[in-house]
């Protein structure tokens, strides 16, 4: 049996069969969750949210009015919820049809879903993502892999040794799972028998319709997931908020070779790095893009080897590359991470 | 929150419009189960005997909760061609219901504008259609985009451990799984001993509100009769169907002995007509119609007659072979009589029972074996299948193959696309555990039918023991609490007739048309329309047939004499044959070589071994499906000529997929016979349950 918190995360957030509905953004999401969580606390006496501290299962089966009388939401907020969580029935199949073709829709309150995302991405974190294959992958802190489409033969080569460092480091290789980098990447970690978590801004069920990616599923190595709907196409601003999961679900990520002042890895890696995403290294060497030398200036950590990149990891229990907090988690997120799991 | 006396009188103020009845009342449970839905917004798990009123319980459900602000209720029954009249009842109180189903695909724009526009109060579909892509494409979205009721019907279906078992009932736990509380539940059922009550209820998860009434019945008078032969139990039936008052059912266990049963009792004079999964489903619906006004003495039918068929009157239920389990036994018995204060429920025994018995318990499952090739293939694959690519990698008949997918599908191993099958992403594994011990259950329920008929105890007692209803003493009119028996023993002559009837029930062998690879076979290299004798093993001349094969090596002349009284009699090729040719083996040379011979000796013609086999097969019985059927023995005749002139008589021992007649048949026409008649002993083709 789901729980019904994470029923009622999918019916808020999700965007599958929501026409005509507004789903809630991360941020309001948990604004949300903040709000009743603090209004349910300081109610005394014996009025029916009192007692405890309220998850998102208690917006399930609430009038408006009583989201509004117990919660002080406004009207249009009340009102959004309610359309979509009456929905629950249509959710509730397209869930099973979801579930059937082997896609999870994993919620903050279920186990995998990754921990560090709340850590570093504060209220940016996603309620839910779906996610298909060895989702104990998605937890397990791996080393992401980033770079450009057309990467030159050089470049590519430096991908490849990260992933072969990665598998036999046993850690999972994380990337965007698309053309060039990435691709090459993945392979590679494949190839010597590693595992992949591939954070996808594309469509996941198209993706899935390769049978390259089935049998790397069915080989039980791989991990993909989005946050944006199964179905969803390919946007550059998909692709903008998708990246900062990389960098979150990582120990490490590598930029292997960068555009300067544009571009996809570029606006990843900066983001990363202004924000505390998550430790960010740049390859200094051959095969490196014309940005790598501005992202060391702007506070990258340099890397020339694999053996830098072993130091590197070797010394990340020590503070230089604990993540940089800028973000303050809210109260509810730092219950939830002590309770998942 | 509602006022409870408010809600109270507000719905029997709906059962008073609903009935037309201003002083209805409610049932025991009825009004309890409409307001744990309507004000609690609980999930119930409702058991309660057939014509109890469950219907009553959600159409009110339906209106109140409708009055509330709810969504539309959405009803998953497999009997929804049963449900008109409720509809009908349902009007009554402004309910308005729609069906979607595949005969209606031109509505469905229709219906899915009036859902829109909050028009329709019950969407009823049947659990086949939850699986159907634009179905959930086009109108489930809408139908859940508010949530209201939410209805299933024959919730016993949802266990394996009961006889019922629908995979896409499985389907419907997940969906149940994924559904928050708040919204509510209604699961019925009149079926269910506590065994199967407590696996829905496991699978439904603890939320579930049980609600259960007492399957108790009386005036139902139980006897059992040990009947070894069916020429006996056919003169014992028809006799029976003389003195006996009413209209019934006669439960067969196969298809063909629904159509033998009903020909022999119409032979006799009695209006009598066979119903089974084989029948068109507007036929099924006009028997149920004519049973039930009494238009027809009795409908000799399979299980397929069976959940929600509700004739108060049905004055009895005979069994002309005993079902494997005492829970389908009740089920089907307790249809007799439930509004007569005296009905009969008669059992009947023969040998074919335990084969037949046996044959649908290993049946049942499907192999691990074959489960893991079909996960292993479609794995291996990686793009969507179709049936027919599968056929031609795995040893499965087409049939056990769809059952098997819908199993894999259920179980979240494969997924359909299109048309075409596909692994899913999820792991899988076989559940051994699962199958054992469901597959001893079964064994145990096959012995307790057997305590049944020898017991000398009260029938209905032990019955009832057997479904967990241990209340109540000896019901004092069964055959064992009354002493009388049933049991007759007839003249020789009066058996002798129906064995006569049982041996004239020779089949036809239709000409296939095409090649297993979809190619058209030349009209005038097919087959004319042949005749098989017997099926496998039947009380006709099967049993002949299988000794002559498996016991003295050479047909019997009695055989001989049968097949030339059949070819001469009943059959009449035309043109007539002018010589006779057999299909040779190289297993058993002599077998049917001498039986042509001597058939021929008898219709006067010349037997000439025409055809020759040039290299070994398999047995034809091992191959499952078309496609390994025709790979197996193509190519593995060959024609000698000289060939006589003009029509000719193909002889064969068995006929299984008509494959090896067909290719045969196909390559004497080259060779320039003329007119190919096929003629086999027995039919071998698997046994059809439904």
């Amino acid at each position: 049996m789901k729980h019904d918190d994470s029923l009622a995360v999918i019916l808020l957030v999700s965007r599958v069969g929501a026409e005509g509905l507004r789903p809630l953004k991360a941020s309001e999401f948990w604004e949300l969750i903040e709000r009743i969580a603090t209004v349910s606390e300081q109610v005394t006496g014996d009025g029916p949210a009192s007692g405890s501290t309220a998850t998102p299962g208690a917006l399930l089966n609430r009038t408006e009015g009583r989201l509004i009388a117990e919660f002080g939401l406004s009207e249009d907020m009340a009102g959004r919820i309610a359309g979509l969580v009456g929905r629950a029935t249509a959710m509730a199949f397209e869930l099973e049809r979801l579930e059937q073709s082997g896609i999870r829709c994993l919620t903050v309150f279920e186990e995998h879903y990754p921990r560090q995302w709340l850590d570093r991405l504060g209220p940016k974190a996603p309620p839910l993502v779906h996610a298909v294959g060895s989702l104990e992958l998605l937890d397990t802190a791996g080393i992401g892999v980033v770079g450009s489409r057309d990467v030159s033969e050089a470049g590519a080569e430096i991908a490849r040794e990260v992933a072969r460092f990665t598998a036999k480091r046993d850690l999972p290789l994380v990337s965007g799972g698309a053309r060039g980098v990435d691709q090459l990447a993945m392979d590679a970690a494949l190839g010597a028998g590693g595992t992949v978590v591939g954070v996808m801004a594309e469509s996941l069920l198209r993706k899935l319709k390769h049978p390259d990616v089935r049998k790397a599923v069915h080989d039980g190595n791989t991990a993909l997931c989005t946050p944006y709907a199964p179905g969803a196409p390919f946007s550059a601003g998909n692709a903008m908020g998708r990246n900062k999961l990389i960098y979150a679900q990582a120990a490490l990520t590598v930029v292997v070779a960068s555009d300067a002042e544009s571009g996809g890895t570029w606006s990843g890696a900066t983001e990363a790095l202004n924000r505390g995403y998550g430790p960010v290294a740049v390859w200094r060497g051959p095969g490196e893009g014309p940005g790598n030398e501005l992202l060391e200036g702007m506070g990258a950590i340099t890397v020339s080897s694999i053996d830098d990149i072993e130091a590197v990891l070797d010394s990340s229990r020590s503070e230089s590359i604990q993540p940089r907090l800028t973000q303050t988690n809210t109260v509810t997120q730092q219950a939830l991470f002590s309770s998942v799991g | 929150m509602d006022d409870l006396s408010g809600a109270d009188a507000e719905a029997l103020s709906l059962l008073c419009r609903l009935t037309g009845d201003e002083t209805a009342e409610f049932r025991p449970d009825q009004l309890e189960t409409i307001l744990r839905l309507v004000s609690d917004r609980q999930r119930v798990l409702l058991v309660q005997r057939t014509g109890w009123g469950k219907s009553a319980v959600y159409f009110i459900s339906t209106k109140m909760l409708r009055d509330r602000g709810s969504g539309p209720t959405l009803l998953v029954s497999p009997l929804l061609a049963l449900m008109r009249n409720q509809i009908e009842a349902a009007e009554r109180l402004g309910v308005c219901a729609e069906t979607i189903n595949s005969t209606n695909t031109d509505e469905w724009h229709d219906v899915r504008q009036r859902i829109e526009a909050d028009e329709v109060d019950v969407l009823l579909i049947s659990p086949e259609r939850l699986a159907n892509q634009d179905f959930r494409d086009e109108v489930l979205p809408v139908v859940g985009q508010r949530s209201g009721l939410m209805v299933i019907d024959e919730a016993h279906c949802i266990s394996d451990w009961g006889h019922d078992f629908r995979p896409d009932y499985r389907r419907l736990v997940r969906v149940l799984e994924l559904l928050p509380r708040g919204v509510p539940v209604l699961c019925c059922t009149a079926t269910a001993n506590d065994r199967v009550v407590d696996d829905v209820t496991t699978q439904l998860g603890a939320d579930f509100v049980p609600v259960r009434g007492p399957l108790a019945r009386s005036g139902l008078r139980l006897f059992a009769i040990d009947k070894p032969s069916q020429a006996e139990r056919l003169v014992w039936l028809a006799a029976m169907l003389e003195r006996l008052q009413g209209t019934g059912i006669v439960y067969c266990l196969t298809v063909a002995d629904t159509e033998r049963v009903a020909a022999w009792l119409r032979s006799r004079g009695i209006n009598a007509v066979a119903y089974s999964g084989d029948s068109d489903p507007e036929v099924r619906i006009a028997i149920e119609q004519q049973l039930l006004s009494n238009d027809v003495k009795v409908v000799v039918a399979t299980s397929a007659l069976g959940m929600g068929f509700d004739k108060p009157d049905l004055a009895f239920v005979i069994h002309y072979q005993s079902p494997g389990s005492p829970v389908t036994y009740y089920q089907q018995v307790g249809r007799a009589g439930r509004a007569l204060p005296q009905s009969w429920g008669i059992l009947l025994r023969g040998t074919e029972d335990a084969d037949i018995q046996d044959f649908f318990i290993e049946s049942a499952f499907p192999t691990a074996d074959s489960a893991e090739r079909v996960v292993e293939l479609l794995e291996r694959h990686a793009v969507p299948m179709t049936r027919r690519e599968m056929l031609t990698e795995v040893n499965l008949r087409p049939g056990q193959l769809d059952l098997l997918l819908k199993v894999l599908e259920v179980e979240g191993a494969v997924e359909r696309d299109r048309g075409r099958w596909l692994r899913t992403l999820s792991p899988w594994a076989f559940d051994h555990g699962r199958v054992d011990s469901v597959t001893a259950l079964r064994r145990t329920e096959q012995r307790q039918m057997r305590e049944y008929i020898e017991t000398a105890a009260c029938r209905m007692k032990l019955l009832r023991g057997y479904l967990d209803d241990s209340g109540g003493g000896p019901c004092g009119i069964c055959d064992n609490c009354t002493g009388e028996s049933l049991d007759r023993t007839f003249e020789p002559a009066d058996v002798q007739e129906a064995i006569t009837f049982l041996r004239s029930a020779a089949r036809r062998i239709g000409p296939r048309k095409q090649l297993s690879d979809g190619k058209r076979i030349k009209v005038e290299h097919r087959l004319e329309e042949g005749r098989v004798l017997a099926r496998w093993g039947d009380a006709g001349w099967g049993g002949a047939v299988r000794s002559g094969k498996l016991d003295q090596g050479r047909f019997d002349d009695e055989l001989v004499g049968a097949a030339c009284d059949l070819i001469r009699g009943l059959w009449r090729p035309d043109p007539e044959p002018e010589w006779v040719t057999f299909v040779p083996s190289l297993r058993r040379p002599e077998l049917v070589a001498d039986f042509a011979a001597r058939l021929a000796e008898r219709l006067g013609l010349v037997c000439e071994a025409a055809v020759v086999k040039v290299r070994e097969t398999e047995p034809q019985k091992t191959m499952q499906n078309n496609q390994m059927q025709y790979r197996n023995i193509r190519d593995a005749f060959e024609v000698r000529g000289p060939l006589p002139e003009g029509p000719v008589l193909l002889v064969d021992d068995m006929v299984d997929s008509r494959w090896t007649l067909t290719v045969v048949g196909s390559s004497l026409r080259q060779a320039g016979a003329g007119p190919v008649f096929p003629f086999a002993l027995a039919d071998t083709a698997g046994r059809s349950t439904g």
